[in-house]
């Protein structure tokens, strides 16, 4: 399967740590790529000839240092969150806003508009907040609607998930008709991309995309041997119940505060894991990793065409994700030479 | 009755308060390959998945080796009993040795990380199924009786003390089948696996099987060696059509419909 | 085992690397004369008197600031920023689908940014976030309100002369446009903001400038019964109230006068039958800005043609 001699891990991260050094030097202001170089000896204490201007100084580290980490963050986490689905249901159409988080947390940023919550009282991160426990609140109601006794069988979780999801897209499109001032605010907020600007989010954020990716990797294992079915991994020893639970909380934590933080990004959770797929692996221990990694990549190469194709407008990333990597990703189809990947 | 490893005593069960099972008591020793027979619908699969514990059972025990299967959690039963389903709808992109690796599941931690001891069980199952030359072959590629084979492996590195079949061989072709069964029945009789097989074939619990159980209609018609088992009465009343019982030279029996 | 390292060691490194940022950045210090204001969100906004470097992200704002005297002061707008002509030469920092370039934004080292209520608070807080100074300028409610927001602007600017002269000499037209002398009875008027589905055309209802001028014209806005906010009214609604004056605000799309004559169930409708259907400009009635008082004289006009 593995015919070249770098490791996939190898050549992911590479990319990533490529992409990321893109996203810092290219922007809307040209900023001279040495500047990277002296931010970084700045912070080693290295003296530096000619010190970059605080204008520079300003962009890299409180605009685009920030909104690096934040996109990739994001990036990683829809990736290996869709990975992880993909993995439970068994269907390849799976994505993290499968079972509603997405517009669950859309909703609550939606009615968070609509009903002027003071802005003091959680600051910047009101409409975040709200998103995030909305989202994981429509989850847990999802689960609680699947549930049959101990178990909740994948087909009823599937099914409550979408009509969930179904209703509370509708509620937010009545709302946002009703409530015509905030008509802007929310549209351009459910387009996505990074609202927010600084550090606080990134910091806000980074709790649950830890916990939930380290998560999802620590269940990858089980992932492989759900995928011959609850019967078998029941017959192979595999706690299937407390599996399923598992991997639905730490997706929906990381798809949450993606989606609270970056809003609704479409494409990336679903496509990264089958470009893995088709590229080198459907092993879940290695799927997840590598998802991780290029979900990274992806994302931040898109955030900076975003930024940059018509300067100094922006367009709003879940716009232009699938208009990117739809081409992108028929190209690695149509190269591919295996007969099956799924 | 003392000194059989497996126990089924008075199951009881059925899906969504349709009863498909009644009072069903069954033993096995061990290293017996045990047939459970009968015609279609009378519950042999039912049976199967209710061992295995991936049906709720409404009334009754199970006991393997001692141990309450039903009051063990998974991870420890799946030490005690391992089941090979039919080979259908695999998933199609593991390599046949990430496959049987899969088999030590209950030994290993959610890191999935394989040590010396679990590396060892693997090759030996591979050993005794002769799929060394298949190791890297995806699923996929291969046919029905080498995924049947890949199974077995599986089934075999979980090391457990009783094996249980649902009609492993149907789909397969003579040659496969035959394989399939002289495979089974070394395990059983000089590894000491104990296995439980349900079948449709008349002749293989003839030929392969040390003791039969005959399932109609939900209960246990009949129990013992297969001879004593495969009457032409017994069979006629439970297939509801006549049967023919012929000896053979080799002392098994062959079953044909009049 | 090696795949989870290396993400390990990225994830630490971010970490460690927003700790020494967040404690080395700088704190910002004012050294000439300044002014704290209370912007429309509630919040305390502390601005240089006479700043030079002004961005402002509307463009009934860029309208205000140019108006008020302070047009060489700006040195951003937003995308949008059409008028005067003199503001298509102030370099754009976005503002198409909501976005802003942050980037040009702080390159621009402004001392002002001019924000409006077509942006967002969390527009409002990322420019917090990188310790620039912003002011959120609200919505008038009314010609009075208007006149505030001038006088404000130009305090802020440093134009509180022009600003004056500014208000004096719009208060006159409004006088003016008030004391004609009214048609006998209130003129119905049917303004159209959006006629793609003319089944259904959108129209601004109570509430809004449009209906506010146009009472103030001594007109009657048909779209005031409909509701508030903008809003659709339903082509029978339309032909019950039957409008003697229809304005077109999406003559800017291309509907046309002749377009809306054609369009079957409306022939009999007085405006059309009278031929008073006009073009209108619908800048003049939707930025909060001083040529609401030129929209005011020219419905002022077309409804006594």
């Amino acid at each position: 399967m593995q015919k070249n001699r770098l490791s996939p891990t190898f050549i992911s991260i590479i990319l990533a740590l490529f992409a990321a050094i893109m996203s810092l030097l290219i922007g809307s202001v040209p900023i001279p790529p040495d500047s990277l170089l002296k931010v970084i000896a700045e912070w080693l204490g290295i003296p530096v000839v000619e010190p970059i201007s605080s204008i520079h100084r300003t962009i890299l580290l409180e605009i685009r240092l920030p909104r690096t980490v934040l996109i990739a963050l994001t990036g990683a986490s829809l990736a290996g969150s869709g990975a992880a689905y993909q993995g439970l249901f068994r269907n390849p159409l799976a994505d993290p806003y499968l079972i509603g988080v997405a517009s669950g947390a859309g909703l609550g940023a939606v009615i968070a508009m609509s009903i002027n919550f003071p802005d003091n009282l959680l600051g910047m991160f009101t409409i975040p907040g709200a998103a995030f426990a909305s989202g994981l609140i429509t989850i847990l109601m999802v689960y609680a609607l699947a549930r049959v006794g101990k178990t909740v069988p994948t087909t009823n979780l599937l099914l409550a998930g979408v009509t969930v999801s179904s209703f509370a897209t509708a509620l937010t499109s009545f709302l946002m008709i009703q409530s015509q001032n905030e008509l802007r605010r929310a549209i351009i907020w459910l387009l996505g991309g990074a609202t927010l600007s600084g550090w606080k989010p990134v910091i806000a954020m980074l709790p649950y995309t830890l916990i939930g990716l380290v998560g999802l990797y620590l269940l990858s294992y089980s992932l492989n041997v759900l995928q011959f079915g609850e019967e078998q991994a029941r017959q192979m020893g595999l706690n299937v119940d407390l599996v399923k639970k598992l991997i639905i909380l730490v997706s929906s934590l990381t798809a949450a505060a993606a989606v609270a933080f970056s809003g609704i990004i479409g494409f990336i959770g679903l496509i990264v894991p089958h470009m893995i797929r088709i590229l080198w692996t459907g092993d879940y221990q290695k799927l997840l990793p590598l998802s991780i990694w290029m979900g990274m990549v992806l994302l931040l190469v898109t955030d900076v065409i975003a930024r940059v194709a018509i300067a100094p407008q922006e367009i709003p990333l879940g716009v232009i994700t699938a208009l990117i990597g739809a081409p992108f990703f028929l190209w690695i189809l149509r190269r591919s030479k295996q007969q099956e990947f799924w | 009755m003392i000194d059989h490893i497996l126990n089924v005593r008075s199951l009881n069960t059925g899906y969504n308060k349709q009863q498909v099972l009644h009072d069903i008591n069954l033993s096995v020793q061990p290293g017996e390959v045990a047939a459970l027979f009968g015609p279609n619908g009378s519950g042999k699969s039912t049976l199967i998945k209710a061992i295995s514990c991936i049906l709720p059972i409404w009334k009754g025990s199970i006991f393997i080796d001692g141990y309450d299967l039903l009051h063990t959690p998974s991870q420890e039963r799946a030490r005690l009993l391992s089941v090979i389903p039919q080979a259908r709808n695999l998933p199609p992109a593991f390599t046949v040795k990430e496959v049987v690796r899969m088999g030590r599941t209950p030994y290993i931690n959610w890191i999935g990380k394989l040590g010396k001891e679990d590396e060892y069980q693997v090759n030996l199952a591979m050993d005794r199924t002769n799929i060394n030359n298949l190791a890297d072959r995806q699923m996929g590629e291969l046919s029905g009786g080498e995924q049947q084979r890949v199974l077995i492996a599986r089934a075999i590195a979980q090391q457990p003390k009783v094996m249980l079949l649902d009609e492993p061989t149907t789909h397969l072709d003579i040659s496969y089948q035959q394989n399939l069964m002289k495979l089974i029945v070394n395990l059983a009789h000089e590894d000491n696996v104990t296995v439980l097989m349900a079948v449709h074939d008349l002749d293989l619990v003839s030929v392969f099987a040390d003791s039969a159980h005959l399932l109609v209609n939900g209960k246990i018609k009949a129990s013992g060696i297969p001879e004593d088992v495969l009457k032409n009465e017994i069979l006629s009343q439970a297939y509801n059509i006549p049967m023919n019982v012929i000896k053979l030279v080799s002392g098994k029996v062959h079953v044909y419909p009049e | 085992m090696k795949m989870g390292f290396p993400r390990f060691i990225q994830t630490i490194l971010n970490v460690l690397v927003i700790g020494i940022i967040t404690a080395c950045s700088p704190q910002a210090t004012s050294l000439s004369a300044t002014s704290t204001y209370t912007d429309g969100l509630g919040r305390e906004v502390t601005i240089q008197n006479n700043p030079q470097r002004i961005i402002s992200l509307s463009a009934s704002n860029t309208e205000i600031l140019f108006a008020v005297g302070a047009g060489d002061q700006v040195v951003g707008r937003d995308e949008f920023s059409n008028y005067p002509v003199e503001a298509e030469n102030i370099p754009s920092v976005g503002g198409s689908m909501g976005k802003y370039s942050m980037e040009q934004i702080a390159a621009l080292e402004p001392d002002l940014i001019l924000a409006a209520e077509i942006n967002t608070p969390e527009q409002v807080k990322a420019f917090e976030e990188l310790n620039l100074p912003v002011y959120y300028l609200s919505n008038p409610q009314d010609i009075d309100g208007l006149y505030a927001n001038l006088l404000l602007i130009g305090k802020i600017t440093g134009n509180d002369k022009e600003a004056q002269s500014l208000v004096d000499s719009l208060k006159n037209r409004v006088d003016k446009v008030i004391n004609l002398d009214k048609p006998a009875e209130h003129v119905r008027v049917f303004y159209e903001l959006d006629g793609s589905d003319p089944s259904k055309p959108w129209t601004p209802g109570k509430g809004t400038y449009m209906d506010l001028l146009l009472t103030l014209a001594g007109g009657e806005n048909i779209g005031s019964t409909a509701g508030e906010g903008w809003l659709q009214i339903s082509q029978e609604a339309i032909l019950a109230a039957d409008p003697q004056v229809i304005l077109l605000g999406d003559a800017a799309y291309g509907i046309t006068p002749e377009m809306v004559a054609e369009r079957s169930g409306w022939s009999g409708i007085s405006a059309i039958t009278e031929s008073r259907v006009y073009p209108f400009d619908d800048n003049l009635v939707s930025r909060p800005g001083p040529r609401l008082v030129d929209g005011l004289e020219q419905i002022a006009e077309i409804i006594r043609k």
